[in-house]
């Protein structure tokens, strides 16, 4: 490996630094307006840093809004939307990864589908469909929509993903006389882990970002909005209290953000288990 | 008791038949190889006997029972696969005990049948150690306890000593076949490499695209192979063969070699006035002087000491086509050269001329292929 | 019971563990889609299940194909397939390449370049939101003071500037997607045909036209068309940052599809430009379709 010289060292980090500072500047655009007392927003030119940092803006919202509501919403659903969803794709994944199944093509264009149905069309039959189960005000509505069009994608990584293991594990399992089912979740998934937190990963984030789904179902009960149907109500058509707003939404993202920053490094192999080349 | 039955059984993938019409009989503690280049159907025969392939046609019996339709885990069998298949994420301990697990037995039988094994093939000390912390070998040997300790009715092992490097392998093997003998246990093994085919087994099984070429003992198959497939693929260096026409001379039948005649086991006799091959081993060609010895040109002297390969050149109208010399194995022969395996204290080189004799008695005549 | 473990029913136990994804996507997506196209084909104000179905027409089509909103939503939405797309794909790579160079902290840069996926749409639309504010935004101060406007830009009421608006929260959510399957695509190069141009002489730019370009050719295609469909689909983004407004100017298809079913109640249209849009992105995924095909199989 050939080493850099110390101008090109440095060019690299320079490059690294810069291009950070852009592309995360809305993040610390966030917290700062968050922290600053509301009267110092209307500055202009803006402030870089808040003069006083007022941190109670944070317990503000937790008494004032049902902020709180909506954060337990949104984990609710989407720890059912990664149960269900995980366990859908294990099966089928582990199905098109070992069985030479006929179906398997048609798995392809399943995923294809999912991705370029335009969920707005879909939620006109879905509407009329859950309101006819007395699901609409339910957060299941959303859990379920959610989960159907996660499941494709999901099901492609942990494919992926699978055929990576070698098949001689599984006939070993059945020679000792473990049963298929027994197969999946004593020898596979313990050793599926990188896997399973990638597509864990992508569950989560698309839940907690989802607004269509929350918002056309979930509309007519306000105590099962999600933190996506809150902050949107926040933002008013002629005035927002900005630093409410971004207090919010970084209370909203730091969940989401922790998970990734935990689970972020499996993601490229994920994506790489089932890449195209 | 546990002996082991192969009846008709045939495997096909669509239109391809991999396993034409297989009926084998092993018996209760042999030592049964399967051997033939790859893509014979060993590998397969051995899939369908663990349950871990259909078959097209035909039953499979372990122990006299029909167990065509029941699954691995139900067979009675133990198995160890080339790439030893270990569970990662599980300790030895627990990889050789695995399958007792799965059979219900309690836990305290099983820590006690897994130390058994563990001290017979010298783990105790990695019990707790993880796959990925052992070495090859050690790995081949939990996957060795993973079998033995569950005491089944057969043991299938599918090339496991490929992955090893050459010095472990010897060594392994010598280990696995007394492992065999102490346990008397049924033993049914594929391997591509011929020369483990002839040290382990008791029985050889010599396949060729889905079919049984020949079954017997090493020595069988050694001495007289039924046809000249087996005749090049059993031995290292491989057989020579070359071609002559027959003629018969009171009662004799003779052929030609580079001008000079050879005496044909009688056999040949029924073959008059045609063309045939044949085939002598480069351990059985005598190296003499005289008057009658063919006398032929040394192209290339191997040395390792008192053990000499010579290599001399087939004379033209003695050559087989290439694609009949074609066996399979790693180590091919060519139609243009043929091989004396000679120990002796000699000093030979290249372009010197010796004498030969092909002994009678060591010539296998074929006609159409097989071995008359 | 059927024994799945012997040989002969092993595959069975397959179509068994398929069961579950397949009742899934056939009851959520196939069936939905289904009633949709029905309802494109009717009369429907409100969609209900059950009761009676209105008489057949493609009255929604025509329609739509006459009206000029339709016409100015795909216009509108290929514009942003275009723009979105373009500047994502340039970032995307750009940041790719930077985190497959071998430096310190080299993961980390990767994890924060990724970030933005992270944040919820809402959030990052309202982030946005504010730093467009056309009186107090920091766009607008930076702009001011980089001299390269006069006076401050009304975002999100001046048609031109929301299409901007919109566009650079697509971008700024969209490319971390795309930098991740190019991520993937750059590590897969196999090292020896760069040190085999190098050996014949080529320099960095060379290499880079001549091997990395290339060689991400087909992932760069799987990326520009997942970023097509997902700037097709997007809602939340539009929605909440301009309604669509100013003027209908960020109306794409798929906010036209949601404003006719839930804002004016006239679902049969709604569904048959959703339809209409669906067979665009079939359309334009049909390369993918057998490549994917091929991988999962």
């Amino acid at each position: 490996m050939r080493t850099r010289s110390l101008p090109g060292n440095i060019a690299v980090y320079a490059t690294v630094g810069a291009v950070l500072i852009t592309l995360l500047f809305p993040i610390y655009w966030m917290v700062i307006t968050a922290l600053s007392p509301s009267n110092q927003l209307r500055s202009f030119p803006p402030r870089f840093w808040p003069e006083n940092p007022q941190f109670n803006v944070f317990s503000d919202i937790l008494a004032a809004q049902p902020f709180g509501l909506w954060m337990v919403n949104t984990l609710l659903i989407a720890l059912a939307t990664l149960i269900l969803s995980l366990t859908v794709s294990i099966l089928a994944a582990y199905a098109l990864s070992r069985h030479n199944l006929r179906g398997g093509e048609s798995v392809g264009l399943f995923i294809l589908l999912a991705k370029m149905l335009p969920a707005t069309l879909l939620i006109i039959p879905l509407f009329a469909i859950f309101k006819s189960m007395g699901l609409v005000g339910n957060i299941w509505s959303v859990v379920i929509a959610q989960a159907t069009m996660i499941v494709p994608f999901a099901t492609w990584m942990l494919k992926g993903y699978f055929d990576t293991l070698p098949h001689e594990l599984e006939q070993a399992a059945l020679v000792d006389g473990c049963s298929p089912l027994g197969i999946i979740f004593r020898v596979i998934l313990p050793i599926s882990a990188p896997g399973l937190a990638a597509t864990a990963l992508y569950c989560f984030v698309i839940s907690w970002s989802d607004y269509l789904f929350a918002r056309t179902f979930l509309s007519t009960s306000e105590s099962t909005w999600t933190l996506s149907m809150g902050i949107a109500s926040m933002k008013g058509e002629f005035t927002t209290s900005w630093n409410v707003i971004m207090a919010a939404s970084l209370m909203a993202s730091v969940p989401i953000i922790l998970v990734f920053l935990v689970l972020e490094r499996f993601l490229v192999g994920g994506l790489s288990a089932g890449a195209e080349k | 008791m546990a002996s082991v039955t192969f009846q008709n059984v045939k495997k096909s993938y669509g239109s391809f038949e991999a396993i034409k019409d297989l009926s084998l009989e092993i018996n209760d503690g042999e030592f049964c190889v399967f051997v033939g280049p790859s893509g014979c159907g060993k590998s397969t025969a051995l899939k369908m006997l663990a349950g871990l392939e259909a078959t097209s046609g035909g039953t499979i019996m372990i122990g006299g029972k029909d167990v065509t339709e029941l699954g691995p885990g139900k067979r009675d069998i133990a198995m160890v696969f080339q790439n030893y298949a270990l569970y990662p994420h599980m300790s030895v301990h627990d990889n050789i005990g695995f399958g007792l697990k799965m059979r219900g037995a309690p836990r305290a039988e099983i820590d006690r049948k897994v130390a058994d094994a563990a001290r017979m093939l010298e783990l105790t000390p990695y019990l707790s150690r993880k796959p990925r912390a052992l070495s090859g070998g050690q790995r081949q040997r939990v996957a060795l306890g993973r079998a033995i300790v569950r005491e089944p009715s057969a043991f299938l092992m599918d090339e496991p000593l490929s992955n090893l490097d050459a010095k472990l392998r010897v060594q392994t093997r010598s280990e696995i076949v007394k492992l065999q003998h102490r346990l008397g246990v049924t033993t049914i093994y594929v391997t591509h490499d011929q020369i483990e085919a002839l040290t382990m087994a008791d029985k050889i099984v010599v396949m060729r695209s889905g079919e049984i070429q020949q079954v017997g003992t090493p020595q069988d198959l050694f001495d007289t192979p039924r046809n000249m497939f087996v005749a090049g693929f059993i031995g290292s260096p491989g057989m020579n063969f070359f071609t002559g026409v027959v003629t018969v001379e009171n009662g004799q039948a003779y052929t030609s070699f580079a001008g000079k005649p050879v005496a044909l086991p009688d056999a040949a006799v029924r073959c008059a006035n045609r063309t045939v091959v044949f085939g002598i081993r480069p351990e059985h060609i005598e190296v003499l002087a005289g008057e009658s010895a063919i006398r032929m040109p040394l192209t290339l002297v191997e040395s390792l000491g008192t053990e000499k390969i010579l290599h001399l050149q087939t004379p033209e109208s003695h050559r087989l086509q290439s694609s009949e010399m074609d066996f399979g194995t790693e180590d091919q022969r060519d139609a243009q050269t043929m091989l004396i395996r000679v120990i002796d204290d000699n000093r030979y080189a290249t372009g010197q001329v010796i004498g030969l004799k092909f002994p009678q008695d060591k010539i296998h005549v074929f006609d159409g292929g097989m071995r008359l | 019971m059927i024994d799945f473990t012997a040989p002969r029913h092993r595959a069975k136990f397959g179509y068994l563990l398929l069961g579950p994804a397949v009742v899934l996507m056939a009851a959520i997506i196939v069936y939905p889609i289904l009633l949709s196209v029905s309802i494109s084909m009717q009369d429907v104000r409100i969609a209900r299940i059950g009761g009676e179905s209105e008489p057949w027409t493609f009255d929604n089509y025509i329609g739509l194909f006459q009206s000029a909103e339709f016409w100015e939503a795909c216009w509108i939405t290929s514009k942003f397939v275009l723009f979105v797309g373009g500047v994502s794909l340039v970032i995307a790579l750009a940041t790719a390449i930077l985190v497959n160079q071998k430096f310190h902290g080299r993961s980390a840069a990767r994890l924060l370049v990724m970030l933005p996926w992270a944040v919820p749409e809402v959030v990052a639309t309202v982030i946005w939101a504010w730093m467009l504010d056309s009186s107090f935004g920091v766009v607008n101060w930076m702009l001011l003071r980089l001299g390269l406007i006069s006076a401050q830009i009304p975002f999100t009421s001046d048609p031109t500037a929301a299409f901007f608006a919109v566009s650079f929260v697509m971008i700024w959510k969209g490319y971390p997607m795309m930098a991740i399957m190019l991520l993937a695509g750059l590590q897969s190069i196999p090292e020896e045909q760069y040190q085999a141009a190098e050996v014949d002489g080529a320099g960095v730019w060379q290499r880079f036209f001549y091997v990395t370009i290339p060689n991400l050719l087909p992932v760069i295609g799987v990326a520009l068309i997942m970023t097509t469909l997902w700037v097709f689909r997007d809602f939340a983004i539009i929605n909440v940052l301009t309604a669509g407004g100013p003027l209908g100017s960020t109306t794409t298809l798929s906010i036209l599809t949601f404003e006719k079913s839930f804002a004016f109640f006239r679902m049969g249209e709604g569904a048959a430009v959703g339809v209409i849009t669906l067979i665009i992105c079939a359309i334009l995924s049909r390369g993918m379709i057998g490549r994917f095909a091929r991988s999962v199989h």
